[in-house]
């Protein structure tokens, strides 16, 4: 990485001379990005919770907020949610990678992730388990499960959120995200988010 | 950690910003932010792009009656761009307020704007009604990305494409902190 750096330093100071940007193309692999990482929380059969980190997520509108969450594969999450109808979402942050990097590479199939000392608590609205560490928590009922060829769509009403207590006098319509720091996923690396560059709607203050 | 219940009417705070091409029925093209963009698959290794649009807006229109469209990812130079767009109206015809450049797509029936430094070209597979939004499924025909950018098996790196995250304020990506498993090994 730190190579690649180097070398792409260069690049960069030529990229800012340029406007229109020289394209070559590639297959159409796994290359979507930049994705959002959430902790995926949900219940059990036997009662006690499971997390796992899931990237596929956007957000959809239907009266109210949704959360559009798709899985592929058979995970324990999956089953879950096809059960119980519902799932929490944790934000990851910068502070709880370490969490995300276990939840992610320990399978739920293989009994409570339990390695890593953590607490949860069942949310407020719906019956999903919600991190003590997380600083900004959702709690989604599914209303519409699309299935695919191989994966699954959640449609989910986002039902509650819990933020952390320090953010209460944020402008949640303009959020300031260089102070919650999430980590933004591309395949297999995580970043951090750089500076707030601005706000929906300067370009009509500012004009040309 | 001390935490509050907000409800649920500011709740979007993590989005890939993301500038959606598609012809208009004259033959001119039209860009519109997206952000409710997000990714499944089919079998193993076949990804789809799902988009989620809201209400009646052109774009909307466009992509139900072509079936095509561009993904340009939004770089930070790209912001005036992209914000200039999600202000105004397709419907009001072409938005020429400020310039910009644009090419056919290389796979599909698409314009492609040249600042963006990745471009997804995208055939919609199927469309779901799901009540006031209408779900996108899109094929990927093609992506394109910035020449200038090496990719190898193991992922791009974002710091290079500096792609803009929206949370009704604009941000950009800081730093790399590490691969899958780095923080799980520690």
């Amino acid at each position: 990485m730190e190579k690649l750096t180097k070398e792409t330093k260069q690049i960069m100071k030529e990229r800012l001379i340029m406007d229109n940007v020289e394209k070559i193309s590639i297959k159409p692999q796994c290359v979507f990005n930049p994705q959002p990482m959430y902790i995926i929380g949900t219940r059990n059969e036997n009662g006690t919770p499971n997390f796992c980190v899931i990237t596929w997520i956007g957000f959809s509108f239907d009266k109210t907020p949704h959360l559009m969450m798709s899985m592929g594969g058979s995970k324990q999450t999956k089953t879950n949610i096809l059960r119980e109808g519902k799932f929490s979402a944790h934000m990851i942050t910068e502070d709880i990678l370490w969490l995300a990097d276990y939840f992610g590479n320990t399978n739920g199939t293989d009994g409570e992730k339990n390695r890593v000392k953590y607490s949860y608590e069942w949310g407020q609205q719906v019956q999903v388990p919600i991190l003590q560490e997380s600083h900004w928590a959702y709690e989604c009922e599914v209303t519409r499960t699309m299935e695919l060829d191989g994966a699954h769509l959640f449609l989910a009403e986002i039902k509650n959120i819990q933020i952390d207590k320090a953010y209460q006098n944020m402008d949640m319509e303009k959020i300031d995200l260089t102070q919650i720091k999430p980590a933004i996923y591309a395949p297999y690396q995580y970043f951090s988010i750089g500076e707030k560059l601005g706000e929906m709607g300067e370009w009509q203050v500012k004009g040309n | 950690m001390k935490r509050k219940s907000i409800g649920c009417s500011h709740e979007m705070p993590v989005q890939p910003a993301f500038i959606v091409g598609t012809y208009n029925e004259d033959g001119t093209p039209n860009f519109a932010p997206i952000t409710w963009v997000s990714m499944t698959c089919e079998k193993d290794e076949d990804y789809l792009i799902v988009i989620s649009m809201w209400g009646t807006k052109m774009t909307k229109q466009n992509t139900i009656r072509n079936g095509k469209l561009s993904i340009n990812m939004v770089s930070k130079e790209m912001l005036k761009l992209m914000d200039y767009f999600g202000q105004t109206s397709g419907a009001q015809g072409m938005k020429t307020d400020i310039p910009y450049t644009y090419s056919k797509a290389e796979c599909v029936e698409a314009p492609t704007l040249d600042m963006s430094p990745w471009v997804c070209e995208c055939e919609v597979q199927s469309i779901v009604n799901t009540g006031e939004s209408d779900t996108f499924y899109c094929r990927v025909k093609n992506v394109q990305i910035d020449e200038k950018v090496e990719t190898d098996n193991w992922g791009i790196d974002l710091t290079l494409l500096n792609p803009v995250i929206y949370s009704g304020s604009y941000h950009s990506i800081g730093q790399y902190l590490g691969e899958i498993g780095d923080f799980y090994k520690k």
